[in-house]
């Protein structure tokens, strides 16, 4: 059995999905790719491909990870040529890598996840809601569960906040936000926080990158650190 | 308003997309007929239909063909074009639907012709075939419901009778040699259509009232057929079958990758409208199903085929075809699914073999309750059968049986209620796999009201009255709610009552449909739009008495709506087979011996005759 990670982007037309329909998408796709897939038994096999963390309807997102299990030994271009000519309009394949079989399934090593949010105008009150939001310790929310409502403290789910001011009097949201099994972070709620209007969002909310955890800081899936990412993309 | 800011607004904009797998887009400036295929539905309904991907698949094949999907917008989406003034528009190309050339739209039934109207509208079509000019599209129908159009005739331009596979591409090819020549005098195209075999052109005939009766129809220009034969593939095994299916992103009604095994049913269960237009009874040949499904899986990565057909479990060679299938999937997890089971022993064994898990539901239809109206409606399946085949399903785990029913079939009595009531009460006391949870399983059972059909042998039978509907309803339910375990379902007894109005009805309703769309009905087969009020309002404004089209009760010789559209199945044979009915006789399966349905080729009677020497 051999295991391969995945990263693609989904982008485009592909952000009106939700992630089942990524999911079924993808299978139908390695399928239609001839990929030997691992199924599992029962009554409604399925095949075994493991998204590292699911992403919410209307966002893009630019480097995600997928890793998926064959049965039998191809090599990464056999596969990476097979999918690239099954794609739908709106998926894109960034890397493929083989990974040990053994290592812990991909959901459970991420733990965050970088959101971009355009916005078309930074209204004056904007930074100081920001250092507001990163003083306090608690900040109630409450969230849908199975059997009703639940208070949770977000601030522990915010990593990272931060404005980046563009030249033409717009700008751009950083937000380092929790992710994983734990429950994660969700843009969508920070924008509230934020008191930020619909007509001041430009509706391109992206997801830029995932994390895993590093000591006490994060680093990229490839290895890549948290300070060098921000360094980058200059966060 | 750009179209990211419009789907982001609106729920399920997967919906909307039109990039999907295997969605074919074509360079406008290259395309000489520019055709819509229009399901007058949700994308979850209209995608599940079989018939949209066969014409998609085969118009787009043409040289110089272009065809685009379109469907109707849920209310968000509506709101949005309405106030935003954009026209209704296809999904691939998002053409707007006044600039396609032609746009055939399939009438599957009743309930969604005010949405058909509501599209027109949006696409910025004019309504009446009369009032469009120029450009404007020409506005085709097709399917079960042409066979009766005539509520809608004023609407379209022309309908196609009987399969589309080879009169769609004589259409598009007439309508490119009238657009050679100019394409400006529209009658001239009508005439020209008019002369395809299979084509009905409303507007050539006038129909003709005595009192309240329908008193025929007639043709008022020359050289049209008295007569509109359907038109038939007799040789489906070589037919066009598509392979590329478009793969939806969202989740959709019936979510899966299809074959037709056979075109047409051989029972000739009375009630049944389908039985009679889809008939000669042909088919393909296990190989060439084989070859089909392969490609089909190869180029969808679907993980479920449906065997599909009117009654799967008869298709003389299903075991061999499912072992066939099953070799060539072996190492693919393809799930292969067998709907419209007979309630018979065999075919559960069948379907038993295929879920290998035999989880889940299994559904039967014996649509009467007591042998007696099970004769007089010609369903032959006995007590025994329908008892024996619940028990094999359930005694191999089955969770779930559904049963269908139908109230209000001709000579209907009490007693066969109370036998309906009986037969599922049996069903339920079945003993399910023994140990544990697997013991127990759920009964649902679903009864709807009887509509009577044109070109079957009811059609010369009446709904009951909406009272005596309810009553029966309530009877029911008073002696279901004291089975255990069975979820009682029933059809909306006013969704029920217009489909009888516009099943048997003639041109006067054409009047009252327009009106109830401008009062705004639409979307009439959901219940959560469906407006009885707002269709009771437009019979009252035009002066119609919805009440007559579902009780009248012609006699033999009367003149029908529907009399100068033929399906082949000459009316002798309808009385026939009506008189039967009332003497409580069966008339057994054409495939082993002919019942004279008078079809003037056949294939299967044939193979009978040929099989006798």
């Amino acid at each position: 059995m051999r295991r391969f990670r995945i990263c693609f982007s989904k982008e485009k037309d592909l952000k009106f999905i939700s992630h089942l329909d990524l999911h079924r998408a993808f299978i139908r796709l390695l399928r239609r790719a001839g990929v030997p897939l691992v199924y599992s038994h029962g009554f409604n096999p399925q095949p075994r491909i493991v998204f590292a963390s699911p992403l919410p309807l209307g966002l893009e997102g630019k480097n995600e990870y997928v890793d998926v299990f064959l049965m039998a030994p191809w090599k990464v271009d056999e596969l990476e040529a097979a999918i690239k000519e099954q794609l739908p309009f709106g998926l894109e394949v960034r890397k493929v890598e083989m990974v040990p079989a053994e290592l812990p399934s991909l959901p459970s090593l991420i733990c965050a996840a970088l959101y971009e949010v355009e916005l078309t105008r930074v209204p004056p009150g904007l930074p100081a809601a920001i250092e507001e939001i990163l003083k306090a310790k608690v900040l109630i929310r409450e969230r849908k569960v199975k059997k009703g409502v639940q208070r949770q403290n977000i601030r522990l789910l915010i990593y990272h906040l931060s404005l980046k001011k563009e030249e033409n009097n717009g700008g751009k949201l950083f937000m380092l936000l929790a992710a994983g099994s734990a429950g994660g972070g969700r843009p969508g709620e920070i924008l509230e926080l934020l008191k930020l209007e619909k007509e001041d969002v430009a509706l391109k909310i992206v997801r830029q990158a995932l994390f895993l955890r590093k000591g006490e800081s994060w680093e990229t899936p490839e290895g890549q650190s948290w300070e060098e990412y921000k360094h980058l993309k200059g966060i | 308003m750009d179209r990211d800011k419009i789907l982001s607004r609106i729920r399920k904009p997967g919906r909307y997309l039109g990039t999907e797998v295997n969605s074919i887009h074509k360079k406008k400036s290259e395309v000489k007929v520019h055709l819509a295929l229009a399901f007058p539905d949700l994308y979850e309904v209209a995608m599940s239909h079989l018939g949209l991907k066969i014409l998609y698949g085969l118009a787009n094949e043409l040289p110089g063909v272009y065809a685009e999907r379109v469907f109707a917008t849920a209310g968000d989406l509506e709101n949005i074009l309405r106030s935003k003034k954009i026209p209704l528009f296809s999904l691939e190309s998002r053409t707007p639907l006044k600039e396609f050339d032609l746009v055939g739209f399939t009438l599957q039934y009743e309930l969604s012709y005010t949405t058909i109207l509501n599209m027109l509208h949006l696409g910025g079509i004019p309504l009446k075939s009369r009032e469009r000019k120029g450009t404007d599209p020409f506005i085709m129908g097709g399917g079960p419901g042409a066979f009766n159009a005539e509520p809608l005739a004023p609407f379209f331009d022309f309908f196609v009778l009987g399969d589309g596979e080879e009169v769609l591409v004589e259409i598009i090819r007439e309508y490119s040699r009238w657009k050679e020549k100019g394409g400006k005098d529209r009658q001239s195209f009508l005439e020209a259509a008019a002369a395809i075999p299979g084509v009905y052109v409303p507007s050539f005939y006038e129909p003709a009232y005595a009192g309240e009766s329908f008193a025929g129809i007639e043709t008022v220009r020359s050289g049209v057929p008295g007569i509109v034969e359907k038109r038939v593939i007799q040789d489906l095994e070589n037919s066009y079958y598509p392979v590329s299916f478009i793969v939806p992103f969202v989740e959709i009604v019936h979510d899966r990758a299809v074959l037709e095994l056979y075109r047409g049913c051989s029972h000739g269960c009375r009630f049944c409208q389908a039985g009679m237009i889809y008939r000669p009874v042909r088919r393909r040949s296990v190989s060439r199903l084989r070859e089909l499904g392969r490609e089909i899986i190869n180029r969808t990565g679907y993980e479920e085929l449906s065997l599909a057909s009117l009654s799967s479990s008869d298709y003389p060679e299903i075991e061999e075809l499912i072992a066939g299938l099953e070799e060539d999937f072996r190492e693919n997890y393809v799930k292969l699914s067998l709907p419209s089971l007979r309630a018979c022993p065999f075919a559960v064994e069948i379907t038993n073999r295929l879920q290998k898990g035999k989880s889940g539901g299994i559904t039967f239809a014996p649509e009467a309750g007591s042998q007696r109206l099970r004769d007089v409606i010609n369903k032959k399946v006995t007590e025994e059968d329908i008892l024996k085949a619940a028990e094999l399903a359930v005694a191999s785990g089955r969770n779930q049986v559904k049963l269908y029913f139908m109230m209000g079939l001709p000579t209907e009595r009490e007693e066969d209620l109370l036998e309906m009531v009986e037969l599922v009460k049996k069903i339920s006391g079945l003993k399910g796999r023994k140990g544990g949870k697997g013991s127990r399983f759920k009964v649902t059972v679903s009864v709807s009201t009887f509509v009577p059909k044109a070109h079957s042998p009811f059609q010369w039978e009446s709904q009951l009255e909406m009272g005596e509907i309810k009553r029966r309803q309530e009877f029911l339910r008073r002696h279901f709610r004291k089975l255990k375990k069975v979820d009682f379902t029933w059809h909306d007894a006013e969704m029920s009552f217009l489909e009888a109005v516009f099943s048997r009805g003639d041109r006067r309703l054409a009047a009252v449909l327009e009106r109830a769309w401008a009062l705004g009905c639409r979307m009439d087969a959901w219940s959560d739009s469906f407006n009885f009020p707002l269709w009771q309002q437009a019979f009252q404004e035009e002066g119609i008495d919805p009440e007559y089209f579902s009780g009248y009760k012609p006699g033999y010789g009367d003149p029908l709506p529907w009399d100068h559209i033929s399906t082949g199945v000459k009316k002798e044979f309808l009385i026939r087979e009506h008189q039967r009915a009332l003497a409580e006789e069966t008339t057994g399966d054409c495939r082993e011996r002919c019942s004279g349905c008078g079809l003037p080729v056949c294939p299967t009677r044939q193979e009978v005759c040929d099989a006798s020497f």
